[in-house]
């Protein structure tokens, strides 16, 4: 499948699954744990070098989402929106890392809890393609923090100035 | 001359069509909104007028009706109905819809009474002979002819000199930048609407006065003027919908550019962060996609520096930012060449030592790695970054 046919599918797939609105990370999780009845927790921590930059580990009862914390803003929304992505799309995959590692990472999860894991590393496998493009998806959607919001105009001539772009604006 | 207003008026009735059709997809979302239908009618009827001023519609009309010069009132009144559709369209951007409704009433009752009066001015006179371009100075010696034309200048003057002086206080008060520029091209196109009607009626007195001296500014020079202010009109509603998405694209092609040599760094030191290694060219050509093709460039190249970040440099990084502040490159730009020296040596980039002086990249905006969640601040940063370790001498 190309990419671009891969992309219009996830768009039309993401469309069918009434994401909150606005949409933002935050309010992503919020609903997947609702959903999924069951707590997701995302975990910043500076991974190992030459691993992988995110991962969905899912246990019994919970979620966890661990993302790599020493790279960009920009670079740590998409990492945790691709990890997002496999819960959406309810990738499911068989244990990758072994249980020395996964307590490595984890120091905190009894190793033999976990049920799911994946792992962003690269786009060989199907599923890791499909979330990484569900993930260029979403951060098309996901709000982001407004950057330097422009002064607001006096309140008296605010209506005005909204029924001007109203008309001359494409909104 | 002719045929220069055979194209002239062509082209501005083009331009008053080509909006009101791209109003109207507007109107088809949001089709409640009193200020855009009256700014779609409003770019409809200088259309309509242009179109029967191109002379070869204009003698065709006649033709058609039998009625000499009848294109002339068509012209003049649907140029009234302009100036009165203006005037709404202020008052609908003034006022919230309710309270404008009177005043709308008011202004439309005004153009029903001066419209029965021009046509009523018009059919008192005969108007023999073709005249397409000339037909004010032919007949403006006929007092009612020469009534009619005072009334439709003062009547069209009245419009667009409220056009002008409110559309500039707009601009004065919105904070949008291409909504600004827009309604400052309303008002400059209305002034020179303005200037067509004051050399209109100049030329007019002249005749009255008994000279001809003034014919060419009443049949070249006003009409070419009201072409320009009418293309400006027509532009001046559209620009705020499409300048940004046309200088955003702009943007972006050129960050799109700018990456380019980290991001073939990148991939060459990782060619596993590429997700699609044979991306076609005709995609790479679609404007529509360029935003995620920009998008897909970052993450591709923060993905390869991370799994590169073992090769990384700090004593590289400190040695390039000691020898840029030496050499006197301002404080704002060390960051960037501080950071291509940092990550050099993991995408295994012999060191390059150009003629260029200057490390600093002309077009760049973003001196600092960006703090928060900010695509646009990321992409800039790394342009910033790419360019530093292209191009700066002190990278390497």
């Amino acid at each position: 499948m190309t990419l671009r046919s891969l992309r219009g599918r996830l768009e039309r797939t993401l469309d069918a699954m009434a994401l909150p609105e606005p949409l933002t990370v935050e309010r992503l999780c919020a609903s997947l744990s609702t959903t999924r009845q069951r707590p997701l927790t995302m975990l910043a921590m500076p991974l190992p070098s030459g691993g992988p930059c995110g991962l969905w580990v899912a246990t019994g009862t919970a979620d966890y989402i661990v993302y790599e914390a020493t790279t960009s803003p920009t670079h740590r929304t998409h990492i945790v929106l691709h990890e997002l992505a496999h819960v959406l799309l309810e990738h499911s995959s068989t244990k990758v890392l072994t249980d020395d590692a996964t307590s490595a990472l984890m120091p905190h999860l009894e190793p033999a809890t976990v049920q799911r894991l994946m792992a962003r590393t690269w786009f060989d496998e199907d599923a890791e393609r499909e979330a990484e493009v569900a993930a260029d998806i979403l951060s098309k959607r996901i709000q982001r923090p407004l950057r330097g919001a422009g002064q607001a105009p006096p309140s008296e001539v605010a209506d005005v100035v909204d029924r001007l772009r109203r008309s001359l604006e494409r909104r | 001359m002719i045929a220069f207003f055979n194209v002239a008026y062509s082209l501005c009735a083009l331009a008053g069509y080509a909006t009101a059709v791209y109003k109207v997809r507007d109107l088809r979302r949001d089709p409640a909104n009193p200020a855009l239908i009256a700014l779609t009618v409003a770019r409809l009827f200088p259309a309509l007028s242009f179109t029967f001023a191109i002379p070869a519609v204009y003698l065709a009309f006649d033709r058609l009706t039998g009625v000499d010069n009848l294109a002339s009132l068509m012209v003049y009144v649907l140029m009234v109905a302009n100036s009165v559709t203006a005037q709404v369209l202020l008052l609908l951007w003034s006022r919230p819809a309710a309270t404008a409704r009177a005043a709308v009433r008011w202004r439309l009752t005004g153009f029903g009474v001066v419209m029965a009066a021009t046509v009523a001015l018009f059919l008192a006179a005969s108007h023999q002979g073709e005249h397409a371009i000339d037909f004010d100075v032919t007949f403006a010696r006929q007092w009612s002819t020469a009534a009619f034309l005072v009334l439709y200048l003062t009547a069209f003057a009245v419009g667009l000199a409220l056009s002008a002086r409110m559309t500039w206080r707009f601009s004065r008060v919105v904070t949008q930048r291409w909504l600004r520029r827009g309604l400052v091209l309303n008002a400059v196109g209305a002034g020179l609407g303005l200037a067509y009607a004051a050399g209109k009626m100049v030329s007019i007195v002249a005749r009255w006065l008994g000279s001809d001296a003034l014919d060419l500014v009443n049949i070249l020079w006003a009409p070419a003027i009201a072409c320009v202010g009418a293309i400006l009109i027509a532009v001046s509603s559209s620009l705020p919908a499409w300048a940004p998405d046309v200088e955003a694209a702009v943007v972006r092609w050129r960050r799109y550019r700018r990456l380019e040599p980290l991001w073939r760094a990148v991939r060459d030191a990782k060619p596993a962060v590429v997700l699609d290694p044979r991306t076609g060219r005709l995609d790479r050509w679609d404007p529509r996609r360029l935003d995620e093709r920009l998008y897909r460039r970052v993450i591709e190249i923060r993905d390869g520096l991370l799994a590169a970040r073992p090769g990384f440099s700090e004593p590289a990084a400190a040695r390039a930012r000691a020898r840029a502040a030496a050499a006197g490159l301002p404080p704002e730009e060390l960051a960037a060449v501080a950071e291509a020296a940092r990550i050099a040596p993991a995408l295994h980039l012999a060191p390059r030592w150009t003629a260029e002086p200057d490390g600093a990249d002309p077009s760049a905006q973003a001196p600092e790695p960006p703090v928060a969640d900010d695509a646009d601040a990321e992409a800039e940063w790394l342009c910033r970054v790419a360019y530093a370790l292209d191009r700066s001498p002190y990278v390497g």
